[in-house]
């Protein structure tokens, strides 16, 4: 049947039709390729990348009880996408970050500097770590578990002469 | 020579038009998610969320949305994501009512993306849940948009449903949305992390911390050889939903996969895409055929008539209303005279036709 002829399903579409199916197959082309999140625009880079193990803290105070990990920065960032990419803030500052283990020094130094400047009122904190990543049998589960007491460093005295 | 057919068919299809059945279904999906996801962002809960990021967070410094060029004063504004929030809840249902088109299809489109851009200007986490249900919202605008002359036409003369308006390139820009949806998440694995990215531990590293309550997950986490499995699947799938936008056939078996890696990942990860799922099923399946098929065995011939028209406000609303619901042409004016009549005599220029096969060719 002919276009446009009474019972026909065909159509020329008209010039805005076109403009308007190429702009939007530019636009979902060329925005991801220039930028990596930019919504509704995105490369949706969820789950690409292949980390391997993942640590998860624990913090109690002199007498057992449960601290927050987020006051010593061990909260872990479960955060699948890449790191500042389509978010206006930055979450809270942490160690803890999937696929990354800190030495016991970095956790060391990270907890007392928190600690030092007042993350919690105590003499001293029990972190205790266990990191979970891959055995050699196929399965996954904790390979390591890390315990550490970190006191709290002592105030300088300013008025010393 | 097959690719020049293939190109010639696909061109074909764009400019084919059909009734506005499936367009109408995706439209009442599309706005139903989406006003579900406004509703929620405007609620308390990721209210008080953004008020604790924009007090206990730094900012990003980054681009993230269509929207970061404006000063941070507006970005962080909530007082403007409710406003956006409240126009796109009205316009949303103006356009599902049919009601002062173009507009209300535009202003449901843009409105709604800056709810979303403004909610992920003020958090720390981004999303990817609702990017299909907007694009496929900007779509839609884009067909109410270029055919509101014909739409508000065929409304007028009560054949809104019998008539062809529903563009082929409609759906062809979802297929394509869909497909380069999966191929850019496909890529952006083998970028980032080659072929590597199929080792079954990061699989077996989110099912663990994200799922290990789960049913299956212990399944996971015990055998390699199955995330890898399915990693492979899922990987390939996504890489192939590129091919999947020119090639019919292969679009059907990457939509059951994908579908199947959603429900997947629901159940191993509790990462729910409720509306990928439906828009994959609608788009990559044969859904659009199945409808119009079944909407062309339904259909009554379209009548041409010179349109009713009423005096009455009560009148003219239920004429619309009446065109709005006759979605298979059941009910037909009795004569092709009645203009300018009473509300009164309404029911008379309206008849339901017998659900008869024999009348339907």
């Amino acid at each position: 049947m002919d276009p446009q002829s009474p019972g026909s399903d065909q159509f020329l579409m008209r010039r805005g039709e076109w403009i308007a199916i190429l702009l939007f197959v530019a636009l979902n082309l060329a925005a991801p390729v220039a930028q990596l999140e930019l919504y509704p625009f995105s490369r949706f880079p969820m789950f690409a990348g292949t980390p391997t193990h993942v640590a998860i803290y624990r913090v109690t105070d002199p007498s057992g009880r449960e601290l927050p990990t987020r006051d010593f920065g061990l909260k872990l960032n479960s955060d699948d996408n890449p790191p500042r990419a389509g978010h206006g803030y930055l979450p809270p500052p942490t160690l803890d970050e999937i696929g990354a283990v800190a030495t016991p020094a970095a956790v060391r130094a990270w907890v007392e500097e928190r600690l030092a400047s007042g993350a919690a009122s105590v003499a001293f904190v029990e972190v205790t770590r266990t990191v979970y990543g891959p055995a050699s049998d196929g399965s996954f589960g904790p390979v390591t578990r890390e315990a550490w007491r970190i006191h709290t460093p002592p105030q300088k005295d300013e008025t010393r002469p | 020579m097959i690719v020049m057919l293939r190109l010639r068919e696909g061109l074909v299809g764009l400019n084919r038009r059909s009734p506005p059945h499936y367009g109408q279904l995706l439209l009442v999906i599309v706005l139903g998610f989406a006003m579900w996801s406004c509703q929620s962002r405007m609620g308390a809960y990721y209210r008080e969320l953004r008020e604790a990021v924009r007090t206990g967070c730094e900012r990003s410094g980054e681009v993230a949305t269509v929207l970061s060029f404006l000063p941070y004063a507006i970005l962080e504004n909530e007082q403007l994501l409710q406003l956006c929030g409240w126009v796109f809840n009205v316009a949303a249902l103006l356009w599902l009512s049919q009601v002062f088109l173009p507009w209300s299809s535009w202003l449901s489109a843009a409105s709604f993306t800056a709810v979303l851009a403004l909610h992920w200007e003020n958090t720390t986490k981004l999303s990817h849940n609702m990017h299909a249900v907007n694009m496929f919202m900007i779509i839609l605008a884009l067909w109410y948009g270029l055919y509101t002359k014909e739409i508000r036409a065929a409304l007028a003369d009560g054949r809104f449903w019998t008539t062809p308006l529903c563009p082929g390139w409609m759906p062809a820009l979802c297929v394509f949305y869909l497909g380069v949806v999966y191929g850019a998440a496909g890529l952006a694995k083998v970028s980032l992390s080659g072929l590597e990215w199929v080792n079954g531990v990061s699989l077996q590293l989110w099912v663990f911390l994200f799922g290990r309550e789960r049913p299956l997950a212990e399944f996971v986490l015990s055998r390699r050889d199955f995330a890898v499995a399915l990693q492979a699947v899922t990987l390939a799938a996504e890489i192939a939903a590129l091919a999947a936008i020119f090639w019919r056939h292969l679009r059907i078996v990457i939509g059951l996969v994908l579908i199947g890696f959603h429900l997947g990942s629901t159940l191993l990860i509790g990462i729910p895409f409720v509306a990928n799922v439906i828009l994959l099923a609608l788009v990559f399946l044969p859904a659009r055929e199945a409808i119009d098929g079944f909407v062309r065995r339904r259909l009554r011939p379209a009548v041409p008539f010179a349109g009713v028209r009423s005096a009455t406000i009560r009148g003219r609303l239920r004429v619309a209303l009446r065109s709005r619901l006759n979605v298979f042409g059941q009910w037909q004016p009795a004569s092709t005279n009645c203009v300018r009549i009473r509300s009164a005599d309404m029911e008379s220029c309206y008849t339901s036709v017998p659900d008869s096969k024999a009348n339907t060719r």
